[in-house]
């Protein structure tokens, strides 16, 4: 089980990166995007056990951003390098394609199921996004050491 | 008098560049209209009024000298290079460091402007890279991995040649999805054992719309809920059009 989640880390992580190369992410933020990415992925497949995936994506996204969040001030660089890359394994891909695979077999049943799950983890994502933007930037400051100004 | 208006004319002229290439290249609108008044300020224009949404900018600068000039930009939806929105905020945080003149500036600015992401060979390596990936997270094994690869190749190939040719977003995403999922069905076919569905799927998740996503949710967060929609539909039109691609390529050959 450890053997698995390790493995999957790593394969996260990578699969963050390859996100970083195709949105053109400076280098020297790759570490830090691919771990963002990597956790969130961890979070995600610890939680999607017991839970429903939509709560388990909720949890991975707040996860997510929190990391993207505090790298970002850490790093001095735009959240969005980290929260994009680190968001896409959670993304609903796999909702997109079974919802239009059903639908062209004719099993709508199916397909609305799945329809209506895309959408709901699509919620999710815009919940748990929106649950740590609600964080005022102050507080992510305390973890700098002020320098300048 | 000439002077002043003259130095006026260049800093608009940044500040609406930076503000062009910012929205251009993904940053949330908040971020777009910050970064302009900043930098207006930081060269001496108080008030710098600006008002963006996802695919214009409008930006009036007032003088000194009572006198005040406004621009408006036109700025298509386009792929984003989130490098460029790094480096922008790297250059606004150095303008207000003071470590620049106007000149300097926008020299810098233009070095930002014109350098190109990566080139295609990583490109394609990133996309092999995370077909393979995303296909072993989504349940596949390691041979299926290994055969999501070249699914990747080929799509990044297709969307750099659709990109050249200057073909609509709409119906890139079409053709690619509908490339990512034949080319699944006949290396199923070819190969007995590698599973379809998690080949596919890892080709896919390269097309999901997440930039414009997360960007969308950003925006309504901060009360720009136009901007917020126009971003919305463009991801949820490119979710429609994957599964079109998808459904396409099932009608014809399942």
């Amino acid at each position: 089980m450890l053997l698995t989640l390790f493995i999957e880390f790593i394969v996260a992580f990578l699969a963050t990166d390859a996100f970083c190369v195709i949105f053109n992410v400076p280098k020297k933020e790759w570490f830090f995007s691919g771990l963002t990415g990597a956790l969130g992925w961890i979070f995600y497949r610890m939680f999607s056990q017991g839970q429903s995936i939509v709560i388990a994506t909720f949890i991975a996204v707040v996860a997510v951003t929190l990391l993207a969040r505090i790298f970002a001030v850490v790093r001095k660089a735009p959240v969005t390098i980290f929260l994009v890359p680190g968001i896409f394994p959670l993304v609903p891909g796999v909702g997109i394609y079974y919802t239009s695979y059903y639908f062209i077999v004719s099993e709508f049943a199916m397909a609305s199921a799945k329809g209506v799950e895309t959408l709901k983890i699509a919620v999710a994502i815009t919940l748990g996004i929106m649950s740590m933007l609600l964080i005022p930037q102050k507080v992510f400051q305390v973890l700098v050491p002020r320098k300048n100004k | 008098m000439e002077q002043e208006t003259e130095n006026g004319r260049k800093v608009m002229d940044l500040v609406a560049r930076m503000g062009e290439e910012l929205l251009k290249n993904g940053a949330e609108i908040a971020r777009v209209q910050d970064t302009m008044g900043i930098v207006g300020k930081a060269f001496g224009k108080e008030h710098v009024d600006v008002y963006a949404v996802s695919n214009g900018i409008f930006v009036t600068m007032y003088h000194n000298d009572q006198t005040r000039c406004t621009q408006v930009k036109y700025i298509p939806l386009s792929t984003p290079n989130l490098g460029k929105v790094a480096q922008i905020n790297q250059l606004s945080r150095e303008i207000c460091e003071g470590k620049y003149t106007l000149d300097e500036a926008e020299i810098k600015m233009e070095e930002i402007a014109v350098r190109s992401g990566f080139p295609l060979l990583w490109l394609m390596g990133a996309s092999a890279l995370g077909a393979a990936s995303f296909c072993y997270l989504f349940g596949g094994s390691v041979a299926d991995s290994i055969a999501a690869a070249p699914i990747g190749i080929l799509l990044c190939l297709l969307q750099y040649a659709m990109g050249r040719a200057k073909i609509s977003k709409v119906m890139q995403t079409i053709f690619g999805s509908a490339l990512v999922t034949f080319a699944g069905m006949v290396l199923a076919a070819l190969f007995v054992g590698l599973n379809m569905d998690s080949m596919t799927i890892g080709g896919l998740v390269i097309l999901v719309p997440g930039v414009p996503l997360t960007t969308s949710i950003r925006d309504f967060f901060n009360g720009d809920y136009l901007s917020g929609t126009i971003r919305l539909i463009d991801a949820l039109l490119v979710a429609v059009c994957m599964a079109i691609g998808v459904g396409i390529v099932y009608r014809i050959f399942y």
